[in-house]
């Protein structure tokens, strides 16, 4: 049996996870619903999320290994690995086997679990630099292209920044966006945002800041090699200074 | 001339001065983006003004040089790092500035920029400001409650330096300011809450880098500095009294690293270099070239070696240090745990023995060859031993 719950759906997956373990069907499979990915064969079940289903598992990750243990699997839940399901379906078993010092122990799943929290953790926080906000009507916008749904975890760092204003961030990939208005945010599915014809209404603003990152640059210590591996390539198209 | 041109020449005149990271406490080194050189470019960083009264031989904006002068007035400069700042181009602005007219002048324009910009528009991002020498004590203190960071350039390693390269500057006039700054900062967590910081110019003069990493340790336990930033001097002026060429980049580098390692690792500068050898190897980090110095302390068995002594292994650091030390509380920790803990196998392993498994690690040499960077690492070959030969 394959359990397919909503792709990006954290809840739904541990509702899923939840049913593995009442069945008492470790053998069951769990992943994600995906428009060029799916299990080929067996029979299959769509999983919803159960909010109290998923309550139950996360009191029960922070209540055997702790509030550090729950953060990192949500963290890696975020990381865009198909296939990960089963590997965190294991590591919150073993949550519930090691207690406390889950995280301490060496076990492949848990290993592969740090890695994901961490990688997810790290693309969060290079975002938080190279999001770029430009002034639309009445408001601000920034489109990005995360690897991993790390959409969620820049709402704060931006509710900060861009208090009395309203904004939207945008995760063009997943057609996904936080949209906060008047101090209230809300994450919103399926939205496609197109540019508007004419000339930008902070283009003046956009080539200060192009002359500011050309001039900074020493010409002697030029390392493009260097550049680019901090801010790869796949970034440039919404980065004023590269675009 | 309008703002374009003056940001061109002024952001232009501010490139060379390192310190330019938004550590602190709400700003933790968020990188904005990476200018053409590789660095991060975290905050807005421009002078004032290159207009200087001094003319300090390395500079080029030093008094006597050519070109043109410019100055942004206070809302220019307010009105920029707001536009950049809110489109998260910035964390914020690194302000330094020539002296102009005189250094309370010119100290008086840097705190007008934080005020307006913390007092008239509520900013909340990060600030640095230089404390220019010789300023009234009381703007060091006013431009301190804005600033989230001070910095005042100790410029050159040494007061001989300093007179032969930068004599209208004195040791007593820099150390002026960092010490009010180190004071006050001790006094209220208000002032500077990130701390202060300073820059060096290496290669200009003969200094080694000995005497380098000595002056850093002292101005980090004297004056509680945050940072001591390292720039290796590029040359903008034709001047006899200045070397033709600037020191290769990896000097630069190197003296960074030894600076992290007794920051955060417990080594002091005379256990990485000392009078007979007074210059860090260009190929090798300070750290695995330490280690090469040392084989009477190693292999340390990582199961059981104290904590201190297995931060000094090439390949290990704090992080993954903690790893290895949450893992040994369950169980033993193998060879093949190396690289999910963290740590750089290809240095780490040589050095360590995991429950008496001495497997076989390189020669002395081939030993050397493994832990040269990668670049210098290439122009060699490889070879093969017994752990026994280098540890006997």
């Amino acid at each position: 049996m394959t359990l397919v719950y909503p792709r990006d759906d954290f809840q739904a997956y541990l509702t899923a996870v939840l049913e593995t373990w009442l069945h008492r069907a470790p053998e069951w499979t769990i992943a994600a619903e995906s428009d060029d990915w799916f299990p080929a064969s067996g029979p299959q079940r769509s999983v919803r999320a159960d909010g109290q289903a998923a309550r139950r598992i996360a009191e029960g990750v922070k209540a055997h290994a702790g509030a550090r243990a729950w953060l990192v699997l949500s963290l890696a839940f975020r990381h865009a690995d198909r296939g990960k399901e089963a590997v965190l379906a294991e590591f919150v078993r073993l949550c519930v086997r090691h207690g406390e010092s889950t995280l301490d122990h060496l076990d492949p799943e848990v290993c592969e679990t740090l890695r994901r929290a961490r990688a997810v953790r790290a693309e969060a926080h290079r975002f938080v630099g190279l999001v770029r906000f430009r002034a639309v009507d009445g408001g601000w916008y920034a489109r990005f292209e995360p690897d991993h749904d790390v959409l969620g975890l820049l709402v704060e760092p931006f509710q900060k920044r861009m208090e009395g204003y309203d904004w939207m961030l945008h995760d063009e990939g997943r057609q996904a966006a936080w949209v906060c208005r008047a101090g209230v945010g809300e994450g919103v599915r399926g939205v496609r945002v197109s540019a508007g014809p004419g000339r930008d209404p902070d283009a003046d603003v956009q080539d200060l800041w192009r002359l500011y990152f050309r001039t900074t640059a020493v010409p002697e210590r030029i390392n493009l090699g260097l550049q680019r591996s901090k801010m790869p390539h796949k970034t440039w198209k919404n980065l004023v200074e590269k675009g | 001339m309008n703002l374009g041109e003056k940001l061109e020449l002024l952001g232009g005149a501010a490139r060379y001065d390192a310190s330019c990271a938004s550590s602190g406490p709400e700003s933790a080194g968020v990188c904005h983006s990476w200018a053409d050189d590789g660095r991060c470019i975290s905050l807005l960083k421009v002078l004032f003004t290159n207009h200087c009264l001094y003319d300090c031989v390395y500079c080029a904006n030093r008094r006597s040089n050519p070109g043109k002068r410019a100055a942004f007035t206070v809302k220019e400069l307010v009105d920029l790092t707001l536009d950049f700042h809110r489109r998260n181009y910035i964390e914020g602005l690194f302000l330094s500035s020539g002296v102009f007219r005189s250094p309370d002048d010119t100290m008086e324009a840097l705190v007008a920029v934080a005020r307006s910009l913390r007092v008239d528009h509520g900013f909340r991002g990060y600030i640095h400001l230089k404390a220019i020498p010789g300023a009234d004590p009381a703007l060091v203190r006013a431009a301190g409650l804005y600033a989230d960071r001070m910095s005042v350039n100790i410029e050159l390693p040494s007061r001989a330096a300093l007179a032969a390269l930068a004599a209208d500057k004195s040791a007593e006039a820099i150390f002026a300011p960092m010490k009010q700054i180190a004071g006050e900062t001790a006094l209220s967590p208000r002032f500077v809450p990130a701390g202060q910081s300073t820059q060096m110019i290496v290669g200009a003069s003969p200094e080694t880098d000995l005497d380098i990493l000595r002056l850093s340790s002292k101005l980090y336990t004297s004056y509680g500095l945050k940072r001591v930033y390292y720039s290796a001097y590029v040359p903008v002026n034709a001047d006899q009294r200045l070397p033709v060429a600037g020191p290769p980049l990896r000097r630069e580098h190197r003296l960074y690293q030894s600076d992290w390692l007794f920051r955060f690792y417990g080594f002091s500068p005379d256990e990485l270099l000392d009078p007979l050898r007074p210059y860090l190897d260009h190929e090798m980090d300070p750290k695995a070239a330490w280690a090469l110095r040392h084989p009477e302390l190693f292999p340390l068995d990582i199961n059981r070696a104290p904590v201190a002594a297995l931060l000094r292994v090439p390949g290990l650091g704090p992080r993954s240090l903690a790893r290895v030390l949450a893992a040994r509380r369950q169980g033993r920790v193998g060879r093949a745990d190396l690289k999910a803990l963290g740590a750089v196998v290809r240095k780490a392993e040589a050095f360590l023995s995991f429950d008496g498994d001495p497997r076989s690690t390189p020669t002395p040499d081939a030993l050397r060859k493994l832990l040269l960077d990668p670049a210098a690492r290439k122009a060699g070959t490889r070879g093969d031993a017994r752990q026994g030969e280098l540890f006997s």
